[in-house]
């Protein structure tokens, strides 16, 4: 694999340090006035997500990880597997939803994913930030329930999540979610 | 007609900041008697370090121009002809230095005093720092003392295998161990708000200082986290200074680095100096940071060279 000098390092690059793929979200040079360069950063892995800290001298190098991501939209679940397809290039591929893990309660048809190859396989699965879904299922909220200080009922979405929503949102209607944190973010 | 724009503002405020700055950085030197030069920028030389890089430069010429990675070639050079007390505020480059911290072009103020003592020039620094931030609260140690106290242990004596496991680094170099301790540990816990004194240093660091009693007679002064300052009492033995260079150049070499000619003329010129000198390096633009309590070099430059956040 081509490698890449510490100093030219950016954040978003996938460098490969012992073997596994990493990206590159936090850089720092650091340099005594007489001293040695090194560079301080924080590297996320691609597959678990585990962010580690490393310093390197600014000679070392790094091997680029061969590492691909591309979107392409969701066209139907299986029992085992999401298949996508790419609008551009209408490749279909089959993802296990073992690899998509947590994701998987954000998986609605006809949205467009951001999906990471690692050595060609794919290694991960990421839903848009914000996604508009349907109410499937929530209790009807008591009229003038402030007195009880909820403002935060239970409610199931149309993938099959639970989430939390404020109690005047009926079942039917719909939302929009913040994917990263499964928040109530607005009605539609 | 008044400016109404809130950038314009904030870009004019940066511009006063910065020319008060140099305003008072020049009456301060002007009531003490030192004479301000203005050496070139340019040169067919370049400064020898182990670990600063130097900016190589087309002129024209068919022999190599650098930038000078600092005034200090120039200025001995003007010693040995002028013993006098000087001072210069210059743009100085570094190849490969750019950060929060670091930029490729930055501003020293770097200033000779004949006949004072090292203990003079440290007063002297602290009190130029004085028209810019806090010094009432200051702390010293010595170079071991300091990693003694924030990373618990003494780097210099423990056995090097030992301080390869302890910091990760790869590398034979005792010096850069060092370095990343220094750098990753003790700069950044010193507590805030407090100037720190670094003095004496290690003969094997001494660079271009005299070493006395095995200890090198430098100092460094740092402010939330920002090393300002690095003086010396000055080493002015051509032979001593020769071996050094040539040391470094060995050094360069080994890591890949091309070696760089070694300034003759600089060599003469710290001969012919009779008269004792100590210097100090102060980085002008991180005097203003720490004012200015800035997280960025960009923020105190009046014109940001690399956009590039990364």
């Amino acid at each position: 694999m081509p490698q890449v000098g510490i100093n030219e390092l950016k954040n978003g690059m996938k460098v490969e340090m012992d073997k596994e793929p990493f990206n590159i979200v936090g850089l720092e040079f650091v340099k005594p006035g007489k001293g040695q360069a090194f560079t301080r950063a924080k590297l996320k892995h691609l597959i678990s997500g585990r962010v580690v800290e490393k310093t390197f001298k600014s000679n070392e190098k790094l091997d680029i990880a061969d590492v691909e991501e591309t979107q392409m939209r969701l066209l139907y679940t299986e029992q085992n597997d999401a298949v996508f397809m790419h609008d551009e290039t209408f490749e279909q591929i089959s993802v296990p939803l073992s690899v998509i893990g947590e994701q998987e309660k954000w998986l609605m048809e006809e949205v467009l994913y951001d999906i990471t190859f690692y050595k060609g396989n794919v290694v991960a699965v990421a839903p848009p930030t914000f996604l508009s879904v349907e109410i499937t299922e929530t209790e009807p909220g008591a009229r003038g329930d402030s007195t009880s200080g909820r403002v935060l009922k239970p409610a199931t979405i149309q993938t099959g999540a639970k989430i939390q929503v404020p109690i005047f949102i009926n079942q039917g209607e719909k939302i929009k979610v913040d994917t990263r944190t499964g928040e109530y973010v607005s009605r539609i | 007609m008044h400016l109404t724009s809130s950038t314009e503002h904030l870009v004019v405020k940066k511009l006063k900041t910065r020319a008060l700055a140099l305003e008072k950085t020049r009456a301060f030197f002007k009531a003490r008697g030192v004479l301000e030069v203005d050496t070139p920028l340019l040169s067919s030389f370049a400064p020898i370090d182990r670990y600063i890089d130097v900016m190589q430069v087309e002129t024209g010429c068919s022999s190599p121009f650098y930038l000078h990675t600092s005034p200090e070639y120039a200025m001995k050079k003007l010693l040995a002809m002028a013993p006098i007390d000087l001072y210069q505020l210059s743009h100085v480059f570094r190849a490969g230095e750019k950060g929060e911290k670091h930029a490729l072009e930055f501003t020293m103020i770097e200033w000779y005093r004949k006949n004072c003592s090292l203990q003079f020039l440290i007063q002297e620094t602290i009190e130029l720092f004085a028209e810019f931030i806090d010094v009432s609260c200051m702390q010293t140690y010595t170079y071991e003392e300091a990693f003694l106290s924030y990373c618990g242990f003494n780097p210099l004596t423990i056995p090097l295998l030992k301080l390869q496991k302890k910091t990760g680094i790869n590398s034979p170099h005792l010096n850069e161990h060092l370095d990343y301790l220094w750098a990753t540990q003790v700069e950044e816990k010193f507590p805030e708000n407090t100037l720190i004194l670094i003095h004496p240093f290690p003969e094997f660091l001494s660079a271009l200082a005299q070493v006395k009693n095995g200890k090198a007679q430098r100092f460094e002064l740092y402010y939330n986290g920002l090393e300002l300052a690095n003086g010396y009492d000055e080493l002015f033995d051509a032979k001593q200074l020769r071996t050094r260079l040539e040391e470094a150049n060995r050094f360069r070499v080994q890591e890949g680095k091309p070696s760089l000619p070694i300034d003759e003329f600089f060599l003469d010129s710290v001969e012919k100096i009779n008269t004792p000198y100590v210097g100090v390096a102060v980085g002008f633009d991180r005097l203003l940071m720490a004012q200015e309590k800035a997280e960025r070099i960009s923020e105190v430059l009046s014109i940001d060279t690399h956009q590039d956040p990364s």
